[in-house]
């Protein structure tokens, strides 16, 4: 990449469109999970004593781990960046590997609550939180999934050695979009397994 | 340099049949897919116009020519309730989903964005492709919804629930939840059409197109793309629970159990208020790209129009309730409500000063572009003062759910996406197709058009101011109504007038594409960058990449000889 | 744009700093707080958290200034929206 404002009117210069792009798609995201979490949020103000006695059956543990489990993954997503900026190959797969692994992870944690959740007959149907913790829980799941096979697919492009040196760049989009889910997840943690 | 499409090569001649024009990866091409799909929706959407308009004139009465669509649909011509409701819903969703975004948006920001700002491409062609076929499969889907058990939706274009979330209360089950789906493969494939948009414009501008260089057309798709990107959000929440209503059997809407239909509309409307300014900006920004070419003037007030586009996106995410006045939402919720809608006329003002502003002594020349542009100017009045009754609530109250409304709302509308949309057309045809269209028949096509438009509209007004209430089955049921039919007899008259005056466009439109006259690069002696290019512009735009040395609107400049000054010379 | 010759946070210590932030979350709901300090924590708490990491993570004080507007329009917006529905969803049931 050149440097800023060398030539101060190419506006080329300003952004890569791949950064300008996946920034876009984030701010729609915002809006989406926006008026999720948003609707959730006035459902939540509206009831409040049905609500909490749900809200309690939530495994705050499995919750917690969950957390931890995807800010670890968002280290290594970011180390990743920094390894590609530095030109370690080697370090760069680790680190999208041990990525995707943190993606993974969290899937089998969110998949053992699910089962144990639903095996207490805390079905989506069984009242409104729970209809709006497996809303949302679900989508941003489905956009776990979506990273993890963006990383996968990475991973096996520095695996093959095919991620330089024009697709790198790639490395670092892909994180944002990661970050932006963990960011996503740290919302959810405290109003769904913290506020009952 | 970043990876973009920068390096396309030229030789399309290389690329198969399939490659060049059905999966293709041309901006070009891709935009004209679009206004093929966007026109033929139009005619899905006009057959609709034509079967509610029958109904509302001669109620419960044969449709001439209608006698071939099989029972239980319709009855040997006879139009009955249930397909009604289908009727209005798919009409109003067709329109604004299927034919204004698409031909507005699609078309013209796909063809025009990049070569407006001297891009070879979009920013991410495949990406744009993607969206292309993504709409195209929501189009097919709503098409599909007339033919499954229980017909198209009919809960209204807006969706309300509960009329949307159970299927007992209109008897739909499939077709809305196929609308569900159409809608939400829409909203993807526009969000996918906007970053495209944006990021071209952002990121591939050439040298010296400051931003406050850009052709106002730029500036009009940009700002619609950043509304509906941030206004769908809460909406596609808002659908996904709303189609887990349906399908899972959750209760988000369902009042009897812990759920609130009031939500649906706020998001909704929180939608639908921008989108209307997402279909708007493009049409006006059509017309602002056309009058100082055809008066050979600059733009009167640039940057004010461009700060007033922009306030008024701004203020569009802040007025959404006054479509809900009567909903009985929260009484404390009216009066802000009111105050911003009625503050979002200001900047709208101050466009439309700038438009007539910019005619002024003006040497003007009435071409068809022109001509539409005027027209555009002239409906948009109507539609935006009109709205000024219904913003202000205690009018509203009286007001809401009448035919005022739906004139309302066909005046805006149809002024941005008919009239904004045939100026666009006329203008940009002979740097699409490499040919110009023939001047009678568009000045035939553009006089037949006012005259029949405003008959349609203004005796709804009338209707509305009436109390007459809209989405009712037959309306002459109610004795204070009885007076109406005639009215509705000459609105549909003129509707079906309004139909026939398309054909010579039609004609025209494709007679012209292969005989028309052979047209230059700059027919219009116009300034813009795609001007430059070569009519139609070979995959990859232009000869040469364009530097920009001004802005866009340097007419009549009194040093030089020619009343033009493209851009991309320099003094 | 090559970011290495900015100076890197320590992304260890970021990482080190969210894990704390979250005991201490924990910590407010299972400490005898009122319920208007545990809540109000909490979700001071997660701001935190976004905030470190799109600042430390997603490196956003690097990037041009669209970047910002892009990243905070959108959740104005939403505030906004999400406000403007307390009296009517909240009170008015
Ligand atoms: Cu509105």
């Amino acid at each position: 990449m050149s440097t800023v404002a060398a030539t101060e009117n190419y506006s080329d210069n300003v952004m890569p469109i791949g950064k300008m792009g996946i920034w876009w798609f984030l701010a729609s995201e915002i809006m989406v999970f926006g008026g999720l979490i948003g609707s959730y949020i006035l459902y939540r103000l509206a009831s409040a004593g049905a609500w909490a006695e749900m809200a309690h059956h939530v495994s705050t543990t499995i919750g917690a781990i969950n957390t931890v489990v995807l800010l670890t993954s968002s280290l290594t997503m970011v180390l990743a960046h920094a390894a590609v900026e530095d030109e370690n190959r080697q370090r760069a797969k680790l680190y999208l590997g041990l990525t995707v692994l943190g993606g993974i992870l969290f899937l089998i944690f969110k998949a053992v609550e699910y089962t144990t959740e639903i095996s207490h007959g805390f079905t989506p149907l069984a009242g409104t939180f729970w209809s709006f913790y497996f809303t949302m829980t679900g989508l941003h799941g489905l956009h776990v999934i979506g990273g993890i096979i963006a990383n996968l697919a990475l991973f096996v492009m520095a695996a093959r050695g095919t991620l330089w040196p024009n697709t790198q760049k790639r490395v670092e989009y892909c994180g944002l979009y990661w970050h932006f889910v963990d960011v996503v997840w740290i919302f959810l943690f405290p109003l769904l397994y913290l506020s009952y | 340099m970043s990876s973009s499409a920068a390096a396309h090569p030229a030789h399309e001649n290389q690329l198969s049949f399939v490659r060049q024009y059905i999966f293709s990866l041309d901006h070009k091409v891709i935009g004209k897919q679009y206004l093929f799909l966007g026109m033929f929706m139009a005619l899905a959407g006009g057959l609709l116009a034509y079967l509610l308009r029958w109904q509302l004139a001669w109620p419960e009465s044969a449709v001439p020519g209608m006698s071939w669509i099989p029972e239980p649909t319709m009855f040997q011509g006879i139009i009955p309730p249930e397909f009604y409701n289908a009727i209005v819903t798919m009409h109003g969703t067709i329109m604004v989903f299927f034919v204004a975004m698409p031909i507005l948006l699609g078309a013209f920001g796909n063809f025009l964005v990049p070569l407006m700002v001297g891009a070879p491409d979009m920013a991410f062609p495949r990406l744009n492709m993607m969206s292309f076929w993504t709409i195209f499969t929501a189009a097919m889907i709503m098409l599909a919804s007339f033919f499954v058990p229980g017909g198209a939706a009919s809960a209204g274009w807006t969706g309300y629930p509960p009329l949307s979330a159970d299927a007992v209360y209109t008897g739909v089950n499939w077709g809305i939840t196929l609308w569900i789906l159409g809608l939400a493969l829409e909203f993807a494939s526009f969000l996918m059409g906007g970053i495209n948009f944006l990021t071209t414009v952002v990121s591939m501008r050439a040298p010296g197109l400051k931003m406050m260089r850009l052709p106002l057309m730029v500036w009009m798709q940009i700002v619609a793309a950043v509304i509906f990107m941030l206004s769908v959000g809460p909406l596609i929440a808002g659908a996904v629970l709303l189609l887990l209503d349906r399908t899972v059997g959750t209760s988000f809407y369902a009042v009897q159990k812990g759920g609130d239909p009031l939500l649906w509309q706020h998001l909704f409307w929180f939608f639908g208020h921008p989108e209307v300014y997402v279909v708007l900006l493009p049409g006006i920004g059509a017309v602002l790209e056309v009058l100082p070419v055809f008066s050979r003037k600059p733009i009167f007030g640039y940057k004010a129009i461009v700060y007033s586009t922009i306030a008024a996106g701004f203020l569009s995410f802040i007025v959404w309730a006054h479509h809900m006045f009567v909903s009985g939402m929260d009484f404390d919720l009216v009066m802000p409500f009111s105050i911003t809608t009625i503050l979002i006329s200001v900047p709208f003002t101050i466009i439309l000063l700038a438009m007539i502003a910019t005619l002024w002594k003006g040497a003007i020349r009435l071409a068809t572009p022109m001509l539409f542009a005027l027209g555009t100017l002239m409906v948009f009045i109507v539609g935006g003062l009109t709205g000024i009754f219904l913003g202000s609530a205690s009018a509203d109250i009286y007001l809401h759910d009448t035919y005022f409304v739906v004139a309302h709302f066909h005046y805006t509308l149809i002024s941005a996406v008919f009239f904004g949309g045939f100026t666009a057309m006329y203008y940009w045809f002979p740097k699409m197709f490499g040919r110009l269209m023939n001047e009678t028949w568009g000045k035939i096509h553009f006089a037949l058009t006012l005259v029949c438009f405003n008959l349609v509209f203004i005796p709804l007004f009338k209707a509305g101011l009436g109390g007459e209430m809209r989405r009712l089955y037959n309306p002459f049921e109610y004795d204070f109504l009885k007076p109406h039919q005639g009215l509705h007899q000459f609105a549909t008259i003129a509707a079906i007038l309004l139909m026939i005056a398309q054909l010579p466009f039609l004609v025209n439109f494709f007679w012209s594409m292969f005989k028309g006259k052979v047209a230059d690069r700059n027919p219009w002696q116009a300034n813009t960058l795609e001007w430059a290019a070569p009519s139609p512009p070979p995959h990859g735009n232009f000869d040469t990449a364009p530097s920009v040395y001004h802005g866009p609107y340097v007419y009549s400049a009194p040093e030089r000889k020619e009343d033009w000054q493209p851009q991309h010379q320099p003094h | 744009m090559s970011n290495t010759a900015h100076a890197r946070p320590n992304y260890v210590a970021v990482w080190a700093w969210l894990v704390f932030l979250l005991i201490i979350s924990l910590a407010a709901v299972y400490l005898p707080f009122s319920q208007t300090v545990t809540v109000s924590l909490i979700f001071v708490v997660a701001a935190v958290k976004a905030f470190l990491v799109v600042v430390n993570f997603m490196h956003i004080r690097m990037e041009h200034r669209l970047v910002h507007l892009i990243a905070i329009v959108p959740v104005i917006f939403f505030i906004i929206m999400t406000m403007a529905l307390i009296p009517d969803i909240v009170y008015n049931r």
